[in-house]
Order: structure tokens, then sequence, then C-alpha cells
């Protein structure tokens, strides 16, 4: 290695650590912001306190908004996964050329701005009669987070052999004992990542709920209304307890791949 | 759960008669599914933007009103290409940031890459709207950076320069979006066989040739897919410029939101976004152009 | 015959592990030397040494009689081809082999000219224009064969460049290599586990064996002298036989084994009471029709026949011991049958001795 190799070599390592850090201090403040109290924009060392999250069982609308979340987020990860492994099973194994043009429908929604994907589906919905709700933001997130998942099954489908299904039928499995024995099993990994990237989503998404959420709200939603008015310590205190959440999510679904990953190289 | 398996076989062999009308009736299903939930919306926004709009009431007749709207309106193009250039920016910037991070990941980072590369997706997936407002009280006028910068002594005043502009509609969109541009660009130089980088060297390049010829052109898809993600999701945010641009915020998406808003003018709202639409898509097929013929 | 390239006392480990323990070679120009061990001996480490991707623990590397441990690896006039190839994916087949002197800055024109010069010499001058990923595995080791030779290097490096062939391209690519050696005057270094890629190609052969050499030479002089047991058994069979000196005469020595008396023909440095192990190879032994002076006396156990010709599987009369006797015409061996009792002789002149060693 060259000392100008090097040197680039440590320019870049200190630029990432500083990444990492910009990434997470909004993160890192909203925590911080939860537990102390600041005054004209001082930090009050002495105000540390659980306050809020023990206050935050009384804050009504927030505790609403979550539930609706989660509600939302696993409605959309049982369609999302039914849906994308039908897709991606169907992908697999059709020799039609129609597929290449339904894979491409499948995407378009994770490819397009999701302004665009909001609202067509909003323009849709009304000319349906059907009125917002929470089951259209499930829609919404749905035809959203579709594309990954069933790229996720499809990728797991390509590894395994086709002699597997195919000795399951000669030992005389019928359809659903050979779905059920023999590529379940297989693939459930990448259905238990495929639902846990969903959730992790859809708790999130923001710009496709704008447009399809009627009266209701979901978390994400709430803040952006809460936001006009300055975000209260409660507030800070949910925003934590997400973050935990979906960090651990994340972990999750890393851990589960990392370990798959060497289950497969023995 | 087992227990049910019986009771699942006994009712699907009573439904063995039906199979192969099942397994079309599926496919028509699934088929349906995605057309009427993805396309007939895509559809039905498309002609919309044909449509009018007398008061609250939409006329459905064609019309090409809207395109002509835009077209006259100077402030429409104007910011369609303001909005242009700002998701532009991003994407640089997020270039510049991202590609050396995700090469020093793949190439120097070792055995900690996975983990160092998991600590920036998290990010990615934590509340899009806190990181916005975080990112508001960080840029403000008594917010962290104003404040480190006259605790080192570059500046005496605390600047407005970060906040209510164009700026902060910059830097918050590059902190939200950075990740996306370095796990596909991480993948990509990621899979680059050692030796490959060896044979380079092997013929005599120097570490900045090695890289010029050869490990650069070899991880561009994945460069190139971040940076269309970046790029169109920049294009398309309306929350962010509103939030953190001020007067600034008025972009093209800001537009496209307001007239499914408060100037309830879906028509015309539809019209905008079919614009994006096609400037979006344009740019989607060329980049699979682009990396298809880098995979062949 | 000069020496071009020098490894002194080279040892290599990776933390605990010894990869390479004190070898010292030499090449010589033109020459096609072969690194002959099994997988995971250390053999791609010498190459990836000498090529500068690895640095000695210890040891010196020379090249024209410098020191090259230090220089870096754009610097070194040899290249390698690359165990599976190392294309670029991203270049045709010109660029892939014109990049070396594209980097050396060389004129645009002079590199066509090169490109297709050496396309010639490896037999695919129609494939200028193709990707590596549409070329088959033969012709993907011809690019990476060009692109190494194109830069007229002092040494070309093999890594195991044949590994991934099926045993048919194998055998072409052999025949193809030898014969652009020649054509090139360039030093091979070639790495192999397979010994009779090695005997086929090489010049002299260097056999690894726990991280060390065994041996060093000529294909011949290992088959016909080998220094060690493991290497007398490492190329072909042979049948090694503990004995002691009971007698000594001018020029040959007679030993006792568990085969009975043996007359050696080698004028040897023991003393009678003294014990060596004797190697002897299978088409060595031959079937006598009645006993004469210098024969023995065994059992068959098995034969094995072979089509043209059989082998034989012998067993000493008085114990256990077996001796193995190849390429016997199929004609004589017919009328055998196990258990038969009958004369061999063994063609001692041939054989070798060995420092007492335990026979393994």
């Amino acid at each position: 290695m060259t000392k100008l190799e090097n040197y680039t070599k440590y320019v870049m390592a200190i630029l990432t650590g500083l990444i990492v850090a910009a990434l997470y201090t909004p993160i890192f403040l909203t925590i911080f912001y939860s537990f102390y109290k600041t005054r004209k924009g001082k930090v009050d060392w002495t105000s540390f306190s659980y306050e809020p999250y023990t206050k935050l069982i009384f804050e009504k609308q927030i505790l609403e908004s979550l539930m609706n979340s989660i509600y939302v987020g696993v409605v959309t990860v049982i369609c999302s996964v039914v849906i994308g492994f039908y897709f991606a099973n169907y992908y697999h194994t059709s020799k039609s050329k129609m597929k290449e043009f339904l894979q491409f429908i499948i995407f378009l929604p994770f490819l397009l701005p999701p302004i665009i994907t909001g609202l067509s589906l909003l323009i849709f919905f009304r000319e349906i009669n059907l009125p917002r709700s929470l089951n259209t933001v499930v829609i919404g997130h749905t035809i959203f987070v579709l594309a990954i998942v069933f790229k996720i099954i499809l990728n797991k489908l390509e590894t395994l052999k086709p002699s597997l299904m195919e000795s399951a039928y000669d030992l005389g499995a019928s359809k659903f004992q050979a779905f059920w024995y023999v590529l379940l099993p297989n693939i459930k990994l990448s259905l238990i990542i495929a639902g846990l990237l969903a959730f992790t989503i859809s708790l999130d998404e923001t710009l496709i709920t704008l447009f399809l959420i009627g009266n209701d709200t979901t978390w994400p939603i709430k803040l952006w209304a809460k936001m006009r008015v300055g975000f209260s310590k409660q507030v800070n205190a949910s925003v934590t307890l997400i973050l935990i959440l979906t960090s651990f999510l994340v972990l999750l679904i890393a851990s589960i791949i990392s370990r798959s990953e060497k289950k497969i190289t023995y | 759960m087992w227990n049910l398996i019986p009771v699942l076989e006994q009712y699907l062999k009573m439904r063995q008669l039906v199979n192969y009308f099942r397994t079309s009736i599926w496919t028509l299903i699934s088929f349906v599914l995605v057309i009427s939930l993805i396309l007939i919306p895509l559809g039905s926004f498309l002609s919309y933007s044909f449509f009018t709009v007398d008061g609250t009431d939409i006329i459905h007749e064609f019309s090409l009103f809207n395109y002509q709207e835009f077209l006259t309106g100077e402030i429409y193009i104007k910011t369609f290409i303001r909005t242009i250039l700002l998701a532009l920016t991003v994407m640089f910037i997020c270039i510049l940031l991202g590609y050396p991070v995700a090469y020093f990941l793949a190439r120097y980072a070792g055995k900690y890459k996975y983990s160092i590369l998991l600590m920036l997706i998290i990010p990615l997936f934590m509340s899009y709207i806190i990181k916005i407002y975080m990112m508001r009280s960080i840029l403000g006028f008594s917010g962290l950076i104003n404040k480190v910068l006259k605790m080192l002594g570059v500046i005496e005043k605390p600047l407005e320069f970060f906040l209510w502009n164009q700026n902060a509609v910059i830097i918050t969109l590059v902190v939200i979006l950075l990740p996306l541009i370095i796990i596909p660009t991480f993948t990509s130089l990621e899979k680059i066989p050692k030796n490959i980088i060896e044979a380079s060297f092997d013929l005599g390049c120097k570490p900045f040739q090695a890289f010029r010829y050869v490990i650069f052109p070899i991880g561009l898809p994945g460069l190139i897919v971040g940076s269309i993600f970046v790029f169109i999701l920049a294009l398309g945010d309306f929350v962010t410029p509103q939030l953190v641009g001020g007067t600034s915020g008025f972009t093209y998406g800001k537009i496209i939101y307001s007239n499914f808003g408060m100037a309830f003018n879906w028509p015309f709202g539809a019209a905008l976004a079919s614009i994006l639409l096609i400037v979006s898509v344009i740019i989607i097929l060329f980049t699979n152009r682009l990396t298809e013929k880098s995979k062949t | 015959m000069s020496e071009i390239l020098e490894l002194k006392n080279i040892s290599k480990s990776y933390g605990e592990t010894k990869v390479l323990d004190n070898i010292s070679f030499k090449i010589n120009n033109n020459e096609f030397f072969t690194i002959l061990g099994s997988s995971g001996s250390g053999k791609s480490t010498i190459i990836r040494m000498i090529g500068g991707f690895v640095k000695p623990t210890s040891g010196q590397i020379f090249y024209e009689n410098n020191i090259i441990n230090e220089q870096p690896i754009f610097k070194r006039p040899f290249n390698t081809v690359f165990q599976d190839y190392a294309l670029f994916p991203n270049m045709n087949v010109s660029n892939n082999v014109g990049f070396g002197l594209k980097i050396k800055n060389v004129n645009i024109l002079k590199i066509k000219e090169k490109v297709q010069e050496v396309l010639q010499i490896v037999g695919l001058e129609n494939f200028s224009d193709r990707m590596p990923q549409e070329l088959s595995g033969g012709q993907q080791q011809r690019v990476a064969l060009a692109r190494a030779i194109i830069c007229e290097p002092k040494v070309i490096l093999l890594d195991e460049p044949l590994g991934a062939l099926d045993a048919e391209l194998r055998k072409q690519m052999q025949l193809f290599l030898k014969e652009i050696q020649k054509k090139i005057k360039i030093s091979f270094i070639f790495i192999t586990h397979d010994q009779e890629e090695a005997i086929f190609l090489s010049d002299r052969i260097a056999v690894l064996n726990n991280h060390k050499f065994e041996q060093i030479g000529s294909p011949k002089d290992l088959y016909y002298s080998p220094k060690t047991t493991y290497m007398a058994k490492f190329f072909g069979e042979c049948n090694l036989i503990a004995c002691k000196v009971v007698d000594k005469k001018m020029d040959s020595i007679v030993v006792e084994s568990e085969f009975g008396q043996l007359l050696i023909n080698h004028s040897i440095d023991k003393s009678i009471g003294d014990s060596l192990t004797f190697g002897i190879r299978p088409e060595e032994i031959k079937i006598l029709d009645q006993s004469s002076s210098n024969s023995i006396e065994v059992i068959i156990k098995d034969v094995e026949f072979r089509g043209s010709t059989s082998n034989l599987n012998v067993k000493s009369q008085h114990s256990e011991k077996y001796l193995k006797i190849q390429n016997i015409s199929s004609n004589i061996s017919q009328p055998f049958q196990q258990d038969d009792v009958i004369n061999v002789e063994l063609n001692t002149g041939v054989g070798t001795i060995f420092k007492d060693e335990t026979i393994s």
C-alpha cells in the first residue's frame, strides 16, 4: 500500500465516522430531549426525568395513532407477504411471458415517487367511492412494499433446487403437503425477513399515507400535525420508544440474514 | 398448529376436483389485483389530468387545459426546473459523501464492514418526520450547528444561512437519503472479486489507475441505482421542503400536494404529477438500460 | 542457462499457522517450472509472494540479483494468470488484453497491433469484441494468458489455471501452454496439484509437502531418483521394503528382507548390520519361469485385470508384507490364480535406497 493510498484510507474513515455521527445526531437529540428540558436554547442538566414516559399513558391521541400504525403495519405485513409470496412463486414457476410485465407493474409503486402512488390511489378510491380510512392506507402500504417483499421471497425461491419440490411430489406429497412440509420450511426465513421489513417501512411511511388517510391518524401523521405547534416531551418519548422498536426490528432482520447465510455456507 | 393439517387436507381433497379451475382462478385474481390496484389507479390519475374542475365538482371531460396551464404559467415550469436542480444537487452531494463511505466499507473496513453498514441502514428506517423536525432544530438560529460554530469561534453571531431556505432543504434531504446511495454502491463494490483488483495491479496499475479503470466502472451500476433512488425521492418529496424550506419550500411536489389540499384542483395536480411521472419513468427506463448494458 | 529469479529462505506464517517453512529455489530463463502440492500446501502463497500480493514473513526474493521484497506489485516485471482468470467484466477481450499496455501509456495504434498479434498466438483473433462473460472457460483462460504475455514479463505466474476446466479441455490447454511457452520464451511458474500435468508440462518440478520442498528436479529425476520415501510414493507407485545389510561386496550389497535375501547393485556406504529402506517401482519386478539365484518366491493375492496389462498383488511367504507388480502382459498373467506361488526377480539396479526411515 502506498502512502497516498493510506492517506486516502484515513480520510475516508474519518468521513465515514462523520457521516454516521451526522445520521445519528437528530436521533440522539430526540432521545436526549425526552429526558432533559431546555430553557431559552440552553440545556437544564438538572431536569432529567422519566416523567414523559409515564405521562405517555395519558396521551390518548398519541397512543391511538400508535395503535393505528401498528394495525396498519400488521395488516400490511399479512397482505404483502401473502400476495408477495404468491407472485414470487408465480414468477418463479411460470413460463409465461406475462410474468416480466407483472414484475414491472409490481415494481412501479416502489420506483415511482411516493407522491404519485399516493395520489393515484386517492383518485382511484374517489372514483370507486371508497371512503378513506386506515384500510385504504393498508392498500397503499401493501402495494408500496410489495416490490421488496416479492424480491426477497423470489431471491430465496431461486436458490432452491427445482428437484426439491419434484422430489416431494415424487414421494407422493399433495400440492398442499409439498408446500407445507417442503417449500414453507425452506423459505420461512425469507418470509420473516420480508414481513419484518414491510412492517418497519409501513410504520414510518408518511408520503403515501398523507393522501390516503381519512379522519384517523397514524403515528407519523400525528407527528406531522404536532410539528406545527412543536413537540411536547411526551412526543419525544413516544419517538424514542418507536426508535427502539425499529432499531430492534432492523437488528433482528440483520441477525436472521447473517445467521441464514452462515447456514448456507456450512 | 400441526393438528390443523389433517383437517385442512380433507378440505383440500374435496376441492381437488376443481384444482385445475382453481389455479387458473388464482392467476386471474392475482392479475386483476395488481392491475386494479396499480395500473388502474395510475390510469385514472393520468386520465384525471385531462379533466377540469368547476368549484368543487370535477368535470369528466377531455381537455388539455391543465397542460396548457402548466406550459403557460411560467411559475410551474420554473418551479419544476428548480426542483430538478434541487434534486440533482442533493444527488451529487449524496454521491460525493456516500461513495467514499461505501468504498471505504467495501475495501478497507474488513470484518467491521457489515456492522458499520448496519449502522448506516438503521437511520433509514427511523422516523422520517422526526428527522426533519430534529434537523430543523439543529439547523435553526439557536440550533446545534450555530452553537458549535460559535463555540469554535468560526462565527460571532448565529447564522440564518441554515434554515428556511434552499440550503436547509438540501442538507435535510441529504441526511435522510444518504443511506440509500451507500447501500447499493457498497453492494456492487463489495461484489468485485479480490483477484480482479489484484489483476489490475499485476498488469501495472497504480492504485488510482486500478480505481479509475477497474473498480469504479465495475461498481458503477450500484452507484447509478442509488443515485436514481435519491434523485427520484428528492424530486417528489413535498414534506421536507415544506417543513424546513420556508419560502424556498415551494417545490414541485409541494405544488402538486397543495392542489389536492387547500387549492382543491385535483385534475391540475394530476397533470403536474403526470409530468413528474413521465420524467421519472424515462429516468427509470434509462437507468435500467444503462445497468443492463453493463451487466452483459 | 542463467537464473532470473531466486527465493532464499522464505518463510510465511499467518499468525500462528505456518504456511511456508524456509524454502529456497531458483528459476532459470525460459524455464517451465512447476510447483506441485496438494491443496492448502501453500503453493499459491509462493506465487503470490513473487507477484507481490503477499509479503514473506522472512527471507528474500531476488530478481536479477536485486532484492524485490518491498517492490510494489505494479512495478514487478511479472504477470499472473489467475485461477479463475480474473478478467475485467467491464471490458471486451481486446481491451482486457491491451490493458497492461494502456496503463503503460503505449500508443493506441501500437496497442491494437500488439493485441491482434497476441490474440493470434492464443488463437482468439476472431473474438476481440466479445465480452469475457460470453466466452467459454477455455477461451477465458486464453484471454487471461494473452493479457499476461502482452506485457512481455520476465516471468509468468500461473496459479492453477487449469483447475476449473474439464478433463478434455484440460488436456488441450496443457498442450497449448507448453507450445506457447516454447514460442514466447518466457519463464513460466506453474502451480498445480495434478502430478501427470506437472510431469507433462515441466522442465523442473518442485514438490511441496508439509510447508517445505520435498525435492526439486526434472520430472525424470523425481521419478527415477526420489530422495525420500514420500517422493517415491508421490509419483506412481513404489514398493518400499525394509532391509538389513548382511553382506557387502565391491559394488553391491546383500540385504535380508521379509521376502528373503536380495542382492542390490548399489555401492553404498553401509556396513553390515545397518538397516535401510529399499524402494522399487512395480514395473521393475519381473516374473520368472523358474527360480534363479536372485529371485524370490511370493504368493499371489490377487490379479487386477486392466486390459492389455495386469497388475499383481503378491505376498511374502513368511509374513503379511505385500508387493505390487505392474504392467504384466495379460498373456502372461492369464493362467495365474490366487494363492499360486511364483518366482519374481527385482531389478535392483534401478531401485532406490533410502536412509533408514520408518515406512508409512
